[in-house]
């Protein structure tokens, strides 16, 4: 669970039209942005509600570095004012949500930064920045053999040879 | 068994995480390596990664949505998956069975569909696209089809079945009592083709029905005149979509016309008598695309020019009435001439409140001419060109089109062969002038073509008759839509942006009028468009929706020898 703290008044800038929020990255960073871009975050759009109950200023930590919520940011600011499909709770089912031409550049980065991101948008319950990290990890080894998979992405093979080639709807797991 | 932390990144990703992206693997199903001759469905192979990832894409119903049909043993494994959910069946058995054995074709895919058809009540899409060439084929598709009399659909929102009959194949019927005649509450989508019968079903008693699309469909044994098949519409209170396409029954006079309050796309092709009927019963007060072919034979001008008019009175009674909006929009398309031949005349209009009682302020032409291949005219190597010079007159007299003062001009086919002379001669009084993709090219290489001509007339001094008219001496605004200059550029020497700089220097020397120039939907890069601000002033100039993106012409030195009328603007920009 993120640590919530109070901060001083000068800590964070003055309110304007749209108010201002304090996020602390892991790595101890200070970012302050407007709630308005931020709403898109179920996670921070609560946090925000509890502010209110108290009528204090906070800050939010959360556990990823600035780098990653920086990314996180320049997607919600891009975004601002949009409605986006699967960020409605009412939305389609994973899997069927639009391919956006934006996103697909916004996401083009190496395969540790993508999981980072995919992560953080969880964390901060961005459905729609979920949505299309996950259509960009499942790019990356559409179409491949189980073989390219375990290399794109790492992972071990750890099957029994008898699981591993086992008709399919013997397998167990 | 691996720990958490043992695991590298992906695997340390929250199990919903991994299974959402599990979920995207089939959106390309339809897109299929048909190249791949095992059975092995590529979206599968995430189940034979690791164990980790078995468990969570067993447990991941979206992996199991879209049915596999290449092997009846993964189609099992997928019905058994995604048990209870929603499943997903698109059998392309046309495009798809490129590069398949003839055993494939013959039973492992009947088979599979067979399976898969058997749980249709947990269906939310089909798309059936076969073809019906044999009798063996024939009684496929019926065996099929009698699966889909056994059950319920009761959660399909979309079904689109194509069936390619051949000739040779009496029409196949569809039988009466599809999905055990049961509603079909969710379905929102339906999309019927093909030399078929239709039989009767609950389909088009569905009220949740937002789109509807027939092509060539025999719909007689349902709807025994066009008008039964109208006033059964009003059963389909949320349609916003209809479309149909050479699936009329014979006409009733007697019959009632119908609201739809939903509407907003009307889409009719078929015979005159039918179609201006479909047009005269229905109507909507939220109409916004009106879109009507119908198809002539061997019809002479006047006649043709008759059914135009017919059309276009009918059009205003649809529209001048019910719209005041901006924006609403008629279309109008005839075909016409012998049966190798479609001439395709497109007219829309805008601002009806602005136009007069027959006269739309603005007017599209499309004109296509499709050639058969197979049909040996004695046309020479290029017939559409001969074909389009030859029916472009009789097109344009057919239409009354004096005093138009906006005209927009798109041409898909053979932009480089439109006869923009003809065209310009005819309209004078053209004050806007819209034009869209390869149409903008030709417009702009007839212009500057008009334009040097004048030029090398005045440069020789002893004229003895007066210099050659330019065109479209009203025009006040030049827009041109959707033409990428960019791709234009390394297609055509000279390039439509070369073309239109030469016209812009006209319109600076006097010789055109000074016309506003606005680029809609364009691609330029930065040079073009600096260039272009320095030619023209802020105020008579707008690419307000135009896309600008760098990029490196290979052969620009040529290009720019080639197009020296212009050199000098473009090495500015360079």
């Amino acid at each position: 669970m993120p640590t919530i703290v109070s901060v001083d008044d000068s800590t964070v800038p003055g309110e304007g039209s749209s108010r201002l929020l304090l996020l602390v990255s892991s790595d101890n960073k200070h970012i302050v942005v407007e709630e308005d871009i931020m709403s898109r975050s179920r996670f921070i759009s609560k946090q925000v509600e509890g502010f209110e109950a108290t009528s204090q200023r906070h800050a939010i930590l959360l556990p990823f570095s600035s780098f990653v919520l920086n990314k996180v940011i320049e997607y919600c600011s891009h975004y601002r004012g949009y409605y986006l499909l699967e960020d409605d709770p009412d939305a389609a089912p994973p899997g069927r949500s639009p391919v956006r031409e934006w996103d697909q550049e916004f996401l083009d980065v190496d395969r540790n930064m993508l999981l980072r991101i995919i992560k953080a948008a969880h964390y901060l319950e961005i459905k729609s920045l979920v949505g299309s990290c996950a259509r960009a990890i499942a790019d990356m080894i559409r179409g491949k053999t189980t073989e390219e998979m375990r290399e794109i992405l790492g992972v071990e093979n750890d099957f029994t040879p008898e699981e591993e080639h086992s008709p399919s709807s013997k397998c167990t797991g | 068994m691996t720990s958490t932390h043992s695991r590298p990144p992906i695997s340390r990703l929250p199990v919903e995480l991994l299974s959402e992206v599990f979920c995207y693997m089939p959106v390309d199903v339809v897109m299929l390596d048909t190249r791949r001759r095992n059975t092995f469905p590529s979206w599968f192979a995430v189940t034979h990664v690791c164990r980790h990832w078995r468990r969570v894409a067993y447990a991941c119903p979206g992996l199991w949505l879209f049915m596999p049909l290449e092997s009846l043993e993964w189609t099992n494994v997928a019905l058994e998956k995604s048990k209870p959910g929603p499943i997903i069946i698109l059998a392309d058995t046309i495009d798809f069975l490129f590069g398949k054995s003839e055993d494939y074709h013959d039973w492992i895919l009947p088979e599979a569909l067979e399976v898969a058809f058997g749980s249709v009540y947990r269906a939310v899409e089909i798309e059936w696209s076969a073809k019906c060439e044999t009798e063996d084929e024939q009684a496929m598709l019926v065996r099929l089809l009698a699966v889909l009399l056994r059950s319920a659909a009761p959660l399909l929102e979309s079904l689109n079945i194509w069936f390619e009959v051949y000739e040779d194949i009496q029409t196949l019927d569809i039988p009466d009592g599809l999905f055990l005649n049961c509603p079909l509450p969710q379905l929102q989508t339906l999309d019927i083709s093909g030399s078929i019968a239709l039989g009767e079903s609950q389909l088009f008693r569905s009220s949740s029905l937002t789109s509807l699309r027939m092509y060539e469909v025999d719909v007689r044994r349902i709807w025994p005149t066009t008008g039964d098949m109208i006033s059964s519409l009003r059963d389909l209170p949320r349609l916003e979509t209809l479309e149909l396409n050479r699936c009329f029954s014979s006409i009733d006079p007697s019959a009632p016309a119908i609201v739809l309050p939903c509407l907003t796309r009307l889409i009719l092709l078929g015979d005159f008598a039918p179609v201006s009927q479909s047009m005269h019963l229905i109507s909507s007060p939220i109409l916004r695309t009106l879109d009507v072919t119908i198809r002539l034979k061997h019809e002479a001008a006047p006649s043709v020019q008759e059914k135009v008019e017919t059309l276009q009175a009918l059009f205003m009674s649809r529209f001048s009435a019910a719209h005041s909006a901006r924006n609403s929009y008629r279309s109008c398309q005839i075909q016409t001439s012998d049966p190798y031949l479609l001439l395709d005349v497109q007219i829309q209009a805008e601002d009806p409140q602005v136009a007069g009682p027959h006269l739309p302020t603005r007017l599209l032409l499309t004109l296509s001419v499709e050639v058969a291949d197979d049909v040996d005219r004695g046309l020479g190597d290029d017939p559409e060109w001969d074909i389009a010079k030859e029916f472009s007159p009789v097109a344009f007299k057919a239409l009354p089109l004096s005093g138009v003062r906006t005209l927009a001009v798109s041409h898909d086919h053979e932009g480089d062969n439109f006869d923009w002379d003809t065209i310009l001669e005819q309209w004078v009084e053209v004050e806007n002038l819209i034009v869209s993709t390869s149409a903008a090219h030709s417009l702009l290489a007839s212009m500057h073509q008009a334009w040097l001509l004048r030029s090398h007339s005045l440069l020789e001094s002893n004229l003895t008759s007066a210099p050659p008219t330019l065109p479209l001496p009203a025009l006040a605004h030049l827009t041109i839509e959707q033409l990428d200059f960019i791709a234009n550029a390394e297609e055509y020497k000279p390039s439509s942006f070369a073309l239109m700089q030469g016209v812009l220097e006209g319109r600076a020397d006097g010789d055109f009028p000074p016309f506003k120039l606005v680029l809609r939907g364009c691609t330029l890069t930065p040079d073009m468009l600096s260039s272009l601000s320095r030619s023209i002033s802020d105020d008579m100039f707008e690419h307000g929706t135009c896309e600008v993106r760098e990029h490196k012409f290979v052969d620009w030195d040529d290009s720019l020898s080639s197009d020296s009328h212009t050199s000098s603007a473009m090495s500015d920009s360079d």
